[in-house]
This record gives structure tokens, C-alpha cells and sequence, in this order.
């Protein structure tokens, strides 16, 4: 890995540039099909609860990761795109500064982290955040027994009045590190995925450190094909999307 | 040190080292959480190689278990079909090991309803029954080639009166029939859409049902953005704009059953391609000028108004297809749903083959184009279980319902699946089921079949169970799969396949082995020999060891047991093929086409007893928990009714209500009806969401293959009381305009 330190352009706060790593997402929405398994992946990875049918009913679902799913134009010439949406992890991110218990800050590897213990449920962050992709526990999960041999014991299970929302799966970049330290090495180029990433049967996802000018999301980032969402609201997001290609229709 | 003055020290210390942190306003914050890791050290827990069972694809998995109970299920990286990534059906089987509603106990139906009995007594009567039958049973699975599948053709092959037979997805018979006459063994194709430039795909809803849509995910992906210079282009044929047709670069609305003549037309224009250009030197010129006549009248000129297009929407696809070589054309659930789908099927290999000569580069895998060098290999490997090639799909179904109702069985054993649900009403496989004396359910839930059995056996889920699978359908290599528990059993189940070798040797039958475990093992050094490239150095239990750690046995390329035939001379096979019959519809005086289909998350109906799944929003609708029926709004404002309304759907087999969907990808005088719903008896989640679209279908049947063509029917749709509230995850056009986000 060649760290360009001192040379890092990542907008963001200064703590930031002394950081060797900056985590960021690409998604290639030329790849995307939609088919959802991303999504299972995430729930399964990181306790995300089921809420129930009545629930959902009042937009309560969970899922941390949702595909946006946009249709346009009319019969016959109609074009229906997907786009996976989770949290952005913005640089300057809405949600932080209006937190007044600090149970949202940015870390110094560019992700936007919940602190659930210190969360007080306020609900500011989630009437903050531009894309939606906070979720608040309105009741206390229901992990009834058996199922809860199935939670995953790196990530905790949020209780009643806690907001929550990606982590970037923080447990798996953690291991990756303690991996690669384990093996005396530096983290290298996919050593580390998110449950999405290594899932999407597509290859839609990448994951990895832009400070890292070799590896692939530093490059793809760069690719001209790379857009933020909302970058009129300034946000940064660390989370870039690759553009669709062409739009054909009939006619 | 007194208590007091021990307060003083640490008071002096704590103020310290507060100044010390104090230095700058972040860093009063940060230190705090500088590893809010969640407080938990990650550990790995222990990770084991097998294959996923959800659906017959054959996936290889690895699944992490942490003291000994199943986390997180992901993709074998080196696993041809996977290729390292999983699907959410496939995911959520982590959930489904633990799912509250499992069975425990064996239970033999009696006068007042089940009643649960010991594994002991289970035994004794299964043993009793196998010796009464004395051969006339029939074994009934979902159309896999697994170890427990081997082991009842084992046993029983031999007597007279025992029938094997596969509850498949419908539509994979009629693939598997397209190319039969062509190659030695017949399977689904494969086209190598990984390396093609520009795809038709007629019908084709590769992400959303089988063979496999984490294979099919993987070539799309390669295809759209694998390489630097060019992007994969892709065109999707078919009345319903499906989910992968939502990639696709365009959609053409085809009425349905009409996919044939659209081939056909194209393949008329690249046939006058190649002979105006002078293309593709090895295809006989005679055959050229052959075909040339025999395609005449699909001119697109001569066909564009029964499809329904302009003829350049044909040209369209036609001119890419050789201009923009090498090009596939994958066929699927709206090809082979109707009677007409097998001859439609040949003039898709036809273009295939086509597209093979003209290609400026050659692509890897196209399977059935010529008999492939190593048939007999994948043949071998595909049976190596013991179950033969052609114990599945719903000809051999309907003769086994037609044998039941003659009496002709007096036991039968049902193993993981759900036909008195996912199978139409015409075929009436419970009335069928009822004239069976005996019937034994091998299931890990409760469900509409197995409440109709007689004595119901709690199998360990598969993640818990040894076994192994030979997928029939695959892309390119021969593939041997594993499968290993990764887990002790958590309930009290015993393995169905185990309790069967039980029974039968104390019937005092042949068994193969003793254990499920034995008779895999038996298999692996049985085929060690076919193995290509696998080390040979090994002794017979390090071997085996060597293919549970990988999964199971496939080859990175195998040698060529023969030469491949020159393409040219199949070609000429198709002389007399180049036809599309007219399709026929069941109720055609209706004035809908019913168009059931294939969601990711609810399979045929097994996904629907997990959270998961039906909390996942489905791709199209975004719809959570909940049954729908598509529509075009031009079509629901025709009927009156707008999103959420009820409507009654009816044919002469039966009726379900649902809510209306209005969805502009779809064609006015279609309704789309996801399948998987309507469960009466899989437990509380499922039971009591929306009607089963199977109700509505006769056994309507493919006139070449005897596939179910479970797209030909018509139906009625009528205003019906009441209204539902649509659990949309997602606005009816997005949440955002996806002009917001200029994609």
C-alpha cells in the first residue's frame, strides 16, 4: 500500500489527514440488478431487526441497506433503475453537528459511527439526514428465542430508543486490521469487505481506503464516471456512485 | 493508605489527566471512542465449506459459525457457480436453521390429527411399510440430484413399481428439451454472457429465477462493466418488465408466446447479413440459401404486427447482434411458459450458434451449441448419486399423479417439497395423494404437503446434514458438491436420508450404506478416478478431507474426452426447425393473460416462512409482507380501481383477490401475479398473505417437452370489495425523481 501522506484530498476534518486510512464505498450502478442480497447480507452481518408487517406499515423497517428503485418515462418506453442507499458517511455530515450528546461524530477513518450507549433518541440525526438512512428502535428488537443463535457476536443488539444505521460493518474493517496485524503486514486492497460488498453477485460494491492511491476505489472514484448524491447540499459523502450508461428506449 | 486520603490521590489524578486531554476541543470527544467497535472484539469464529440448498442451483458456500451456531452464510470463492457471493434466499437460510417453527418430532397422523411418536417407533413403522410395499413407493423430491435422492433409487431402483421423480422449477424441462436432439446430455444453456458484447434476452429473468441467479449475476456484472473498453449491452424481450429486465438497455413489450417469431425474425435478418457480407466461412453455403427460404416469412416486415413492434425494433436487435459480436441470446420464463416454448427454443440455439460463426472472438462456454467434448463426463458427474437424468420435471410428475390415482403406489415419501402448494390445481396432486395408503413427509416445517401425509420425519435443516448434490444444470464444468453439517443438530431431528437407510435395513432391504455420511464417502472414492485435477497423492480419508475443505470437486478446465463436432454440420440439424407455432391459452375467451412469476426472495413458496424475505422489499414493487397483482394503469383505470384496490382473478380452476399494483412495465393486457404466496399451513408468517396463482392454472403442457407451460392461461379480472394499504418501501415512481440524482 503507497499512503501519499501529507497529499490527501479528502475534504474533510484536519484530524483526518494524518489518518492512514479513509474508508470509502463505490457502487457501480451499471452492475446493480437489484435482486436484494446486499440487503440480507446486512441484516444477517449486523443484527438488524425484523419489525413486522404492522410496523412496516408505519415505515419502521430497519434495513440499514435499501435499494431505491426509480421508475420513469411511460409504456412502452419505460426504464426502471436501482440504487442501493445507506448511510453516506459524509465528510460534513448533517447529522453530527445536530447531535447534542455526541452519540454521532466522525471517526478518524472518514465513517460516520453511532455510539449506541451514549444515544439518548432524540431523533435529530434522523430529521437531519438528507438520505434517510437512519433508523430509529421504536421498540426493543425481538430476537426471540432460537433466533437468537443466529446474532452475530461482534455487533450489539440496539435496545429500545437508540438510533442506528450503517457502520460500514466497523467490526469487519476491525478484524481486517487485526488480521493484517496479526500477520505483521499493512491492510491491503480488499483485505477488507462490508457484508454488501462481498455479497453483490453483481460486482456492484467496492469497498476500500481512498488515502490508498493504487487501490481500486481510489481509482474508480476517479474513473469520471464517480457522483455524489445531493452534492449541492455539501455533504462529501464518502459513499461515490458510478453512473449509468446509456439509455436506450424504443421509438 | 486511609480511605481518605486514597480519595485525595485519585482526585489529584483524575483533575490531571483531564488538563492533559484538554488541549484541543475534538480530542475531548474523540479519545473517548476512538474504537467504538461496539465494545466487541471480533473474533472469526470457524468457517466451513458446503453447499447452499435453497434452490437446485448448487451454489458453494462457506458459513461462519461462532460456538457452534451458524452466523453469516457468504459465497466459496472458488466455486464455478457462485463465484464467491450468495443470494438473499441463500442468506437467509441462517435464519431459517433457527426458525421457531421447525419440526422436532416425528408425528403420525391419527384419528384426532398428528400426534408425536418416538424416533424408535418412526423407524419401526417405516421399516413395517417398506416391506408391505414390497417396491411399489415413489420417492418425490424438488428436482435435485442429492445424496438422499441416491439413496432411496438405491434401495428401491431395482423393484419393480418404483418411480423417482423431481418436482422442478417449472421451465427448466423445457430448457433442458430445447437442445436435446443436439447434444448427448441435455441441459439447461449456459451462453457465455460473461464475455458477450451484446445480449437478447428473450423472456430471460435470470436474477429472479433459477438455475442460478448468483451465476447469472456474476456474468451480468462481467458483461456490463468487467472489461476496460466495452460496455455489455443488453436487450430484454418479453410482456413483463422484469427485474432484470430493469438492467437491460431496452425493452420490447412482445405479446405473449410470440418470443419464436421474434427470434426467427431476427435470425432472418442475420441470415441475410451473413450472406450479403459474405460472414461466417465454415456454415455450408447450400445450408445458408436453405435457411434464407425457410425464413422468409419471418421477414420483419411479414411478423412486426403480430409482435407488435415496428420492423427497425427488430432490425434493432438483429444488426448489434452481428455488428457488435460475439452476442448471446439467453431464453427463459416467458419462452418457456407457453405450449409453444421448446420450438421457440431451437430458433434461440440456432441464433446462438449463429452468433458462434460470425463471432470475431469465440466465446467459452456455449453449451449445447455443439455436443460438447466432455458430455459424458458431466453426465457421468451429474448421475454420479444414482439419480438419473430424466427423473424430473413435470411430464414425469404427471405421470406420477396419473399412477397414484390408479393406485398403483402404496407408499410414497415426499422429501423437502411442497407440491400439493407450488404445483397447479389441474394436476390435483392432493386428491392424487389421498389414494396413496401411505405417505411420509421428509420436511423441516409444517406445510401444505405434509399436512396431507400420513407420518411426518423432521429432518436437520441442511446446513446441519451430510450430503451431497450434482447440480444438473451447469455453467461450463462438471461439478461434484459436498455438503457437511456445520453444526450439530439444535432440535431433535434426525437426518430423513439416515432414518430411511434405517428402515430399509431393518426391512431387510439392500442399502447402500449405513449413514448419509457413508454413502457420500462411498461416492467420492466411487468417482476419485474422474476427478480431474485433483492431488493423487492423497490416500483415500485426506482426499476426502481435501474436498471438504473446498466444497467438492470441480475442475479448472477438464481435457477433452472428444472432439467437439464442427458446428456447421448441426447447423444443418436445422433445416426443418426454423418454426414458430402459434401459442395456445387455457380460457382464451378471457381477456387477460396470467402471468405468474418468479420474486428473488419467496422461491416457490419456501421463502415465504422467513422475516427476512418478507421484510426485504421486492425489487419492482419495493413491496414488504405483502401479495399484489401487477397491472398496467391503463388497465386499472379501465377497471376502475387504482393502488390497493382489490380485484378478483379468475379462471375455470379457481380465483384469488389481491391488491392492485399499477405498474407501467407491463403490457396492458397482462396481469402479473409474483408466485410463492397464499400459504394456507407454513407456519405464521407465511400462512394467510394473498392467494396462490397456482389455484387458477389447469396442467397445461408444452406440446414437444410435456414441461408445464404455466404462462398459458387467461383469465378474468373483475372489481372486488375492499381496499389494502400498500407497505411500499419506496414512492410509486422512487422516492426521489431519478432525475434528482442525474443518473
Amino acid at each position: 500500500m503507497r499512503i501519499l501522506k501529507g497529499s490527501i484530498k479528502v475534504k474533510s476534518f484536519n484530524y483526518k489527514e494524518d489518518n492512514d486510512y479513509s474508508w470509502s464505498m463505490i457502487i457501480d450502478l451499471d452492475r446493480c440488478n437489484g435482486c436484494g442480497a446486499c440487503v440480507i447480507g446486512c441484516q444477517a452481518e449486523n443484527n438488524v431487526a425484523t419489525v413486522g408487517e404492522e410496523e412496516v406499515g408505519k415505515k419502521r423497517n430497519m434495513h440499514w441497506l435499501r435499494i431505491e428503485r426509480y421508475i420513469e418515462g411511460e409504456y412502452p418506453h419505460v426504464k426502471v433503475r436501482f440504487l442501493p442507499m445507506m448511510c453516506q458517511h459524509c465528510a460534513q455530515a448533517p447529522c453530527e453537528s445536530v447531535c447534542p450528546v455526541y452519540a454521532t461524530y466522525h471517526n478518524p477513518e472518514g465513517l460516520n459511527v453511532q455510539v449506541y450507549n451514549r444515544c439518548i433518541g432524540t431523533r435529530f440525526c434522523g430529521n437531519n439526514c438528507p438520505y434517510s438512512v437512519r433508523y430509529f428502535n421504536w421498540f426493543d428488537s425481538s430476537f426471540p428465542e432460537p433466533v437468537n443463535n443466529q446474532l452475530n457476536p461482534d455487533v450489539s443488539v440496539r435496545e429500545r430508543g437508540v438510533m442506528e444505521k450503517c457502520s460500514m460493518c466497523m467490526q469487519r474493517i476491525r478484524r481486517g486490521k487485526d488480521t493484517a496485524k496479526d500477520e505483521g503486514r499493512e491492510v491491503v486492497d480488499g483485505d477488507i469487505q462490508p457484508a454488501c460488498a462481498q455479497t453483490c453477485p453483481t460486482g456492484a460494491i467496492t469497498f476500500g481506503n481512498i488515502n490508498d492511491h493504487e487501490s481500486k476505489v481510489y481509482k474508480m472514484a476517479h474513473s469520471g464516471r464517480a457522483i455524489s448524491l445531493f452534492e449541492e447540499k455539501g455533504t462529501h459523502p464518502a459513499v461515490k456512485y458510478l453512473k449509468g450508461g446509456t439509455n436506450d428506449v424504443i421509438g | 493508605m486511609d480511605r481518605r486520603s486514597f480519595l485525595k490521590l485519585s482526585g489529584v489524578a483524575a483533575s490531571a489527566s483531564a488538563v492533559g486531554a484538554c488541549s484541543r476541543v475534538s480530542q475531548k470527544v474523540i479519545p473517548f471512542v476512538e474504537t467504538p467497535n461496539d465494545g466487541a472484539n471480533p473474533v472469526d469464529g470457524d468457517w466451513y465449506a458446503t453447499t447452499c440448498r435453497e434452490c437446485n442451483a448448487g451454489c458453494g458456500i462457506i458459513v461462519r459459525t461462532v460456538n457452534g451456531r451458524v452466523k453469516k452464510i457468504e459465497g466459496n470463492a472458488i466455486h464455478p457457480v457462485s463465484r464467491g457471493k450468495a443470494c438473499a434466499r441463500g442468506q437467509a437460510a441462517a435464519l431459517s436453521v433457527y426458525h421457531p417453527e421447525r419440526l422436532t418430532s416425528p408425528m403420525l397422523k391419527g384419528a384426532g390429527g398428528f400426534e408425536a411418536i418416538g424416533w424408535d417407533k418412526a423407524v419401526d413403522i417405516l421399516s413395517q411399510r417398506f416391506t408391505e410395499a414390497e417396491g411399489k413407493l415413489f420417492f418425490l423430491n424438488n428436482g435435485s440430484n442429492d445424496a438422499a435422492s441416491g439413496i432411496a433409487n438405491e434401495i428401491f431402483g431395482k423393484m419393480d413399481g418404483f418411480v423417482s421423480a423431481g418436482n422442478q422449477e417449472p421451465g427448466f424441462e423445457s430448457l433442458v428439451a430445447g437442445g436435446e436432439s443436439l447434444a448427448d446430455f441435455p441441459r439447461i444453456p449456459f451462453p457465455d454472457l460473461d464475455h458477450a458484447q451484446f445480449a437478447i434476452l428473450l423472456g430471460a429473468d435470470i436474477f429472479e429465477s433459477g438455475p442460478s441467479p448468483v451465476f447469472w449475476g456474476g456474468a451480468f456484472g462481467e458483461c456490463r462493466r468487467g472489461r476496460a473498453s466495452v460496455r455489455g449491452r443488453l436487450v430484454y424481450a418479453g410482456s413483463r418488465l422484469s427485474a432484470t429486465a430493469a438492467v437491460c438497455d431496452l425493452w420490447l413489450p412482445v405479446p405473449p408466446g410470440r418470443l419464436g417469431a421474434l427470434a426467427l425474425s431476427v435470425a432472418q435478418v442475420v441470415v441475410e447479413m451473413i450472406i450479403t457480407r459474405k460472414l461466417a466461412s465454415s456454415i455450408p453455403r447450400n445450408a445458408l440459401g436453405r435457411w434464407s427460404v425457410a425464413l422468409k416469412e419471418y421477414e420483419p416486415e411479414k411478423v412486426a404486427a403480430q409482435l407488435e413492434l415496428a420492423p427497425e425494433h427488430i432490425r434493432k436487435l438483429a444488426i448489434p447482434f452481428v455488428d457488435e459480436s460475439p452476442s448471446v441470446v439467453i431464453a427463459g420464463a416467458d419462452v418457456t411458459g407457453y405450449a409453444n416454448g421448446v420450438a421457440a427454443l431451437d430458433a434461440v440455439e440456432f441464433l446462438n450458434m449463429l452468433s458462434y460463426e460470425i463471432g470475431r472472438e469465440k466465446l467459452r462456454i456455449h453449451e449445447r451449441m455443439t455436443p460438447e467434448p466432455n458430455d459424458n463426463l458431466k453426465r457421468r458427474m451429474a448421475e454420479a448419486l444414482g439419480v438419473p437424468h430424466e427423473a424430473h420435471g413435470f411430464s414425469r410428475l404427471t405421470d406420477l399423479v396419473a399412477g397414484m390415482e390408479q393406485g398403483n403406489f402404496s407408499m410414497g415419501i415426499i422429501h423437502h417439497t411442497n407440491p400439493v402448494f407450488d404445483t397447479p390445481t389441474g394436476l390435483k396432486f392432493k386428491d392424487a395423494m389421498a389414494k396413496v395408503g401411505f405417505t411420509v413427509a421428509i420436511a423441516n416445517f409444517m406445510d401444505e404437503t405434509a399436512a396431507e401425509a400420513t407420518l411426518v420425519l423432521p429432518d436437520h435443516h441442511w446446513l446441519e446434514a451430510w450430503s451431497a448434490q450434482t447440480p444438473d444444470f451447469v455453467p461450463g464444468v462438471p461439478v461434484f458438491n459436498l455438503q457437511q453439517p456445520v453444526i450439530q443438530p439444535f432440535f431433535g431431528t434426525k437426518s430423513g436420508s439416515d432414518i430411511m437407510l434405517a428402515a430399509a435395513a431393518a426391512a431387510k432391504l439392500k442399502t447402500p450404506a449405513d449413514t448419509t455420511e457413508a454413502f457420500v464417502t462411498g461416492k467420492i472414492q466411487q468417482f476419485r478416478a474422474e476427478m480431474q485435477g485433483a492431488p493423487a497423492y492423497l490416500s483415500d480419508n485426506a482426499f476426502r478431507r481435501h474436498l471438504l475443505r473446498e466444497g467438492g470437486w470441480w475442475p479448472a478446465q477438464v481435457e477433452a474426452e472428444a472432439a467437439p463436432v464442427p458446428s456447421g454440420t448441426v447447423l444443418w440439424e436445422y433445416r426443418d426447425k426454423l418454426k414458430a407455432p402459434e401459442p395456445e391459452f387455457d380460457g382464451a375467451e378471457n381477456p387477460f393473460f396470467l402471468h405468474p412469476f418468479q420474486t428473488v426472495h419467496m422461491g416457490r413458496g419456501q421463502g415465504a416462512n422467513s422475516g427476512w424475505l418478507q421484510e426485504a422489499p421486492d425489487p419492482i414493487t419495493t413491496l414488504m409482507w405483502q401479495f399484489w397483482v401487477e397491472m398496467n394503469p391503463v388497465t386499472a383505470a379501465k377497471l376502475g380501481v387504482v393502488e390497493g384496490d382489490m380485484v378478483k382473478i379468475s379462471s375455470a380452476h379457481g380465483s384469488i383477490t389481491a391488491p392492485v399494483f399499477p405498474y407501467k412495465g407491463i403490457r396492458p393486457d397482462v396481469v402479473a401475479v409474483p408466485i410463492g404466496y397464499g400459504h394456507t399451513n407454513y407456519g405464521k408468517l407465511a400462512n394467510g398473505r394473498g392467494g396462490n396463482v397456482m389455484t387458477l392454472l389447469g396442467a397445461k403442457r408444452d406440446a414437444i417437452s410435456g414441461a408445464l407451460a404455466w404462462r398459458s392461461q387467461k383469465v378474468k379480472v373483475e372489481k372486488a370489495e375492499g381496499r389494502m394499504k400498500m407497505l411500499r418501501n419506496a414512492h410509486p415512481e422512487g422516492e426521489y425523481k431519478g432525475e434528482v440524482f442525474q443518473l
